[in-house]
C-alpha cells in the first residue's frame, strides 16, 4: 500500500498543478487517482468542518453491488436457454451446430473440438457461454461510455463523475444477450451524449440514460431488439441461433387473442385464458419469477431484482417508496384491466401478479425507477412517480397493440412528468406554509 | 413545560467530549477582537495602536450603526492594529495588563425603559450577543421583536452546554431575563433539554420549553419553527442562555463581564474540560500549547465554527473550542468501496449495522465535489419541513421570490449545516443559503 501510494504520490506532481506536463487531462488522472485512494482535501475554514464518509462513488458501487444477483443471473440464464433451445431444435430433428460453430470463450477454455452433450448440459457449459456473451457486452457498455464521460470532463475540466458505473451496467442488463456490439457501442454513444452531457451530465439529465439506451435501440434496430428471434443467443449468423423462435413471456401473453369465449394463442391449441397460453407455451408463474425464461439478459428474473431491491434499500442507496408504489400501481392497473379485459388482448386478462414477473417491470422498477436524478426529489412525489410507472407499464402492456413491453416506455414517459410532480409537491408545501404563519 | 420532540436530524457521535469540571484559563498575555465575527458589519475604528484601554473601551463601531460598539476585553495597550486589503480593520490586538479597570457603564434599573436598556447595552458593548431571526445576524435595536428566543441547550457535537456552564449562575441568569424580556410585547421563551438543569429552575418571566432528539433540536431556528414560527415581517431576538446571563451580571455590576466558560473539546484538545476565560484570549491560553497545522482548531463546533490557526485568538460568539486532526495527508485505500465501521457516517451504505461507537474525525472532505444527486440525506436532517434542495434551487437561479416562498427566512446556514455534512455531493448547502439571506437583504 505504501508503494502504491509512493506512485500515486509520483504521479501526481505530472498532472495536479497547472503549468504541470499532463494538467490539461486532469480529470483522468484524477479518476484513477481517486479511484485508490480517498482523496485528500479538506474542509474550507468556515463551515461545516467534518464531512460523512459516504460519496457519490460510494452511493454508485452500491448499486453496482445491488446489480450483482442480476448479472449473475443474466450470465447464467444466458447459457441455460442456449442449451435449452439447442436441446430442443436438434430433438425436432436439426443439426446440433457444435462443434461446427464455437464462440471464443468456448473455444478458449473448452478447445477447438467443444461439442457439449445436449442431454446433460453441465453448469459450466453455461456460465462460459454465459459469460462469452456479456463479457463483450459489458466491455462495450463500459468502454464507450466511460471514455466519452471522461473526454466530457476533460473539456469542462470537472472530475469525472460516478454515474456512468451504474448506467453501464443497467444498459448491458437491458438490452438481449444476441445484441450486435456495434449497435450497443451505438446506443451507449447516443445515451452518454445526448441523453446526459447534452443537459449537463450526471445530475442533470431529464431521462434515466440506461433507458435511453434502451428506447434507442428498440425503435432503431427493432429487428435486435424485438420479436421472437433475439431473446436466446447462439453462436450463429448475428448472435442468435439460425431459425430459431423463442418468445418471451409477454408476446406469448400478447398474443393470446380472444376468440368467441376462447383465447386462441398462434400455433397453440385453444385456451380459456391467457394464463392458459402461458402455461401451455411452458411458463408459469414460478419460472417467470426465478427467470429462467428468455428475454433481456438481465430483466428476466425477478428473484434477482428483488434482492437487488432489498439490499439497496438496507444499504439506503434506493427509496422503498418508488418501489413499493410501483408495485402498488401494476396490481391496481391490472384489476382495472381485469375488469374490462373482456375488450382487449390477452394481457389485459393477465392476473396482476403476472404482470410483476413478465418483462422488465421488476428490474425496471427497482433499479431504473429508483434513478435518483430522473426520479421526483420529494418524498410524496416518489410515491405517486411509482404508482403511475406500475399503472402505465400495465396500460402500454394491456392496450398498445404494437408492441408488448410498457415498463421502458412507462418509466421514460414518468422521468418527463418527474419535475412536474416535484413542482406540486413543492407548491403543497409552499401552501402548508402559508396556511402555518398565517 | 411543553416538551418537543425532533426525529428527524442526526447526532455526530464524535470523540472528545469535554470532562465535567470548570479550570480557569491563565490570563492570555494578547487578546483581539476581529470585526469578521460579526457578520454584516462595517467596521471603523476608534482607537491607535498604543492607546491604552480599559475592559468595556470601544475599540470600534459598525459605519451602518455606530451605536453598536465593540469594546476591548481586557485592559491594556492596543499592541497592533491589524489592517487588510483597502484598509479593511481586520483586528484589533490589545496586550493585556495585570491591573484591570473597567470603563464607566451605564446603569440598568427595573425601571428603565426599553430605549434605556437598548443604550445601556449599545454602548456596554453586548449588544451584538442579541441577534436576530430571520437573517441570524446582531439585532436591529429600532425593531421591536414578536418574542425573545433564549437557548438553553447545544446539540452540536461536542459543544458545551450551557446548562453545566451555567451552574450557579442563577442570579445572573434571572437579571438577564427581566433585562431582556423589556425588550418584547411577547414572550420570552426558553429552550432547554429534557430535565432541564439545575441553573434553568425557577427562572421568572420565561415559558421553558423542552426539545428532545438529534441535533439540530438545540438551534435556535428549530425552536422558533415549533413554538412561534415567523410571519413575513416579523423578527424575533435569540439570545444564547450564557449571553443573557453575561447581561444579567452586567445589569448588576455595572462592569463589562469580559469572563465567560469555554468547553474545550474534540480528539487533538490535551486537556478537554470547561474553562473559564478572558474574551478574545490567543488560543493557546485555553489549549495549553500552540497546534500546529496538523491540527484544525475549530471556535465553535465542528458544524458551525471558524478555523483559527494555532496562535490565533477565541473567537467572539464562541462558547466551544474544537481541536481536530486536519487529516490532509490520510488517504485509505479503496476507502470509497470498503465497509468503514469508524468512519462518520449516516448512510447504511458506509456501515450497515447500528450500534456504531464515537469516531475519529478529520477535517478531510471525503470524495470529491459532484453536481447534486438527491438520496434523501438533506431531508433526513432537516426538520423545519423545507425542502432544503429546492430551496437552493431557487436561490442558485436568483428567485427570491420563490426561495422566501420555500422558507428562507426560517433558516441560516447553522440550521442546514447537518445537510452540509451528510451530502454524498460535497456541495456547501449553507453557502447557498447565506448567498439567499444577503440577496433578501439587498433587495428587500
Amino acid at each position: 500500500m505504501r508503494f502504491l501510494r509512493n506512485i500515486v504520490d509520483n504521479t501526481r506532481k505530472l498532472y495536479a498543478e497547472p503549468g504541470s506536463k499532463f494538467h490539461k487531462v486532469w480529470p483522468a488522472f484524477d479518476a484513477l487517482e481517486t479511484f485508490l485512494f480517498t482523496p485528500h482535501h479538506t474542509a474550507p475554514k468556515s463551515g461545516p468542518h467534518v464531512r460523512d464518509y459516504m460519496d457519490l462513488k460510494r452511493t454508485m458501487s452500491m448499486v453496482i453491488i445491488a446489480m450483482v444477483p442480476c448479472l449473475l443471473m443474466a450470465i447464467f440464464n444466458t447459457g441455460y436457454q442456449h442449451f435449452a433451445a439447442l436441446a430442443q431444435m436438434v430433438g425436432d430433428g436439426a443439426t446440433n451446430p457444435y462443434p461446427a460453430q464455437i464462440g471464443w470463450l468456448q473455444g478458449l477454455v473448452f478447445g477447438g473440438e467443444y461439442a457439449p452433450d445436449l442431454a446433460a448440459i453441465s453448469f459450466a457449459d453455461q456460465v462460459v457461454f454465459g459469460l462469452q456473451q456479456m463479457l463483450p457486452i459489458l466491455i462495450v457498455s463500459y468502454g464507450v461510455g466511460l471514455t466519452i464521460e471522461v473526454v466530457f470532463s476533460i473539456w469542462r475540466s470537472e472530475e469525472v463523475s460516478e454515474g456512468y458505473l451504474v448506467s453501464g451496467m443497467l444498459i448491458a442488463l437491458v438490452v438481449p444477450a444476441s445484441i450486435p456490439l456495434w449497435q450497443l457501442a451505438l446506443a451507449c454513444a447516443f445515451t452518454v451524449v445526448l441523453a446526459k452531457e447534452i443537459f449537463g451530465g450526471t445530475g442533470t439529465n431529464i431521462f434515466n440514460p440506461a433507458m435511453m439506451a434502451r428506447a434507442f435501440l428498440f425503435f432503431a434496430y427493432a429487428a435486435q431488439m424485438s420479436g421472437d428471434r433475439v431473446w436466446v443467443a447462439g453462436n450463429g449468423t448475428r448472435d442468435t441461433i439460425d431459425g430459431y423462435s423463442g418468445p418471451t413471456a409477454l408476446s406469448v401473453a400478447a398474443n393470446a387473442k380472444l376468440s368467441g369465449n376462447h383465447f386462441e394463442s398462434e400455433g397453440l391449441p385453444l385456451v380459456e385464458s391467457s394464463v392458459d397460453a402461458l402455461t401451455q407455451a411452458g411458463f408459469t408463474w414460478w419460472d417467470l419469477f426465478t427467470g429462467l425464461v428468455p428475454g433481456s439478459a438481465g430483466e428476466t428474473s425477478t428473484l434477482a431484482a428483488l434482492i437487488g431491491a432489498v439490499l439497496m434499500i438496507a444499504l439506503g442507496v434506493a427509496s422503498w417508496r418508488t418501489i413499493v408504489g410501483g408495485v402498488a400501481g401494476l396490481f391496481a392497473m391490472g384489476l382495472v384491466m381485469n375488469l374490462t379485459a373482456g375488450s382487449l388482448d390477452g394481457l389485459g386478462g393477465l392476473p396482476p401478479h403476472y404482470h410483476l414477473v413478465m418483462g422488465g417491470f421488476a428490474f425496471g422498477i427497482v433499479f431504473m425507477a429508483t434513478d435518483p436524478v430522473s426520479s421526483p426529489e420529494t418524498n410524496a412525489g416518489k410515491w405517486v412517480y411509482g404508482l403511475l410507472i406500475g399503472a402505465v407499464t400495465v396500460l402500454v402492456r394491456a392496450v398498445n397493440p404494437a408492441y408488448p413491453e410498457g415498463m421502458m416506455l412507462a418509466v421514460l414517459l414518468l422521468n418527463a412528468f418527474a419535475p412536474t410532480i416535484d413542482h406540486f409537491v413543492v407548491q403543497s408545501n409552499i401552501k402548508r406554509r402559508k396556511v402555518r404563519l398565517g | 413545560m411543553i416538551t418537543h420532540k425532533i426525529t428527524k436530524g442526526f447526532d455526530l457521535r464524535i470523540k472528545g467530549a469535554p470532562a465535567r469540571e470548570i479550570a480557569d484559563a491563565p490570563e492570555p498575555a494578547v487578546v483581539a477582537v476581529r470585526p469578521s465575527d460579526f457578520p454584516g458589519i462595517k467596521p471603523k475604528i476608534r482607537v491607535q495602536e498604543g492607546d491604552t484601554v480599559r475592559t468595556g473601551d470601544p475599540l470600534f463601531y459598525d459605519k451602518n450603526r455606530p451605536e453598536c460598539v465593540f469594546v476591548a476585553p481586557a485592559t491594556g495597550v492596543v499592541s497592533r492594529v491589524v489592517l487588510g486589503p483597502r484598509r479593511l480593520l481586520l483586528a484589533v490586538e490589545i496586550a493585556v495588563d495585570k491591573n484591570e479597570e473597567f470603563a464607566e457603564s451605564t446603569p440598568i434599573h427595573a425601571s428603565s425603559s426599553r430605549d434605556e436598556i437598548v443604550a445601556a447595552l449599545l454602548g456596554a458593548g453586548l449588544w451584538p450577543l442579541i441577534r436576530q431571526r430571520p437573517v441570524g445576524k446582531i439585532a436591529d435595536p429600532a425593531v421591536h421583536p414578536v418574542a425573545v428566543f433564549i437557548n438553553g441547550m447545544d446539540t452540536a457535537p461536542l459543544a458545551a452546554d450551557p446548562g453545566f456552564a451555567l451552574e450557579g449562575r442563577g442570579a445572573d441568569l434571572q437579571a438577564g431575563v427581566d433585562v431582556v424580556r423589556r425588550m418584547t410585547q411577547g414572550k420570552v421563551y426558553l429552550a432547554v433539554r429534557p430535565g432541564s438543569a439545575p441553573a434553568f429552575q425557577g427562572l421568572n418571566g420565561v415559558e421553558v420549553h423542552a426539545f428532545d432528539g438529534p441535533h439540530p433540536a438545540g438551534l435556535v431556528g428549530t425552536h422558533i419553527h415549533a413554538i412561534r414560527p415567523l410571519k413575513m415581517g416579523e423578527t424575533v431576538y435569540a439570545l444564547r442562555a450564557e449571553d443573557v446571563a453575561r447581561i444579567g451580571a452586567y445589569a448588576r455590576t455595572g462592569r463589562y463581564p469580559a469572563q465567560r466558560v469555554v468547553a474545550v473539546s474534540g480528539e487533538q484538545a490535551m486537556a478537554r474540560r470547561y474553562v473559564r476565560v478572558r474574551d478574545g484570549a490567543r488560543l493557546d491560553a485555553l489549549l495549553g500549547k500552540v497546534h500546529g497545522a496538523e491540527d484544525r482548531v475549530i471556535c465553535g463546533s465542528v458544524l458551525d465554527g471558524k478555523a483559527e490557526p494555532g496562535d490565533g485568538f477565541l473567537g467572539y460568539y464562541a462558547t466551544t473550542v474544537t481541536v481536530i486532526a486536519e487529516g490532509a495527508h490520510d488517504r485509505e485505500l479503496f476507502g470509497w468501496g470498503l465497509p468503514q465501521p469508524k468512519r462518520l457516517s449516516m448512510f447504511r451504505a458506509v456501515w450497515p449495522f447500528p450500534g456504531r461507537s464515537e469516531v475519529s474525525v478529520d477535517a478531510r472532505m471525503n470524495g470529491g465535489p459532484r453536481p447534486p444527486v438527491n438520496i434523501g440525506a438533506y431531508e433526513a436532517v432537516t426538520p423545519l419541513g423545507i425542502l432544503p434542495s429546492f430551496l437552493m434551487r431557487a436561490i442558485q437561479a436568483n428567485d427570491l421570490d420563490e426561495a422566501l416562498q420555500l422558507g428562507l427566512l426560517e433558516v441560516t446556514e447553522e440550521d442546514v449545516a447537518l445537510c452540509t455534512v451528510v451530502d454524498p455531493c460535497k456541495n456547501d448547502v449553507g453557502a447557498v443559503i447565506r448567498k439567499g439571506l444577503d440577496l433578501y437583504e439587498r433587495e428587500s
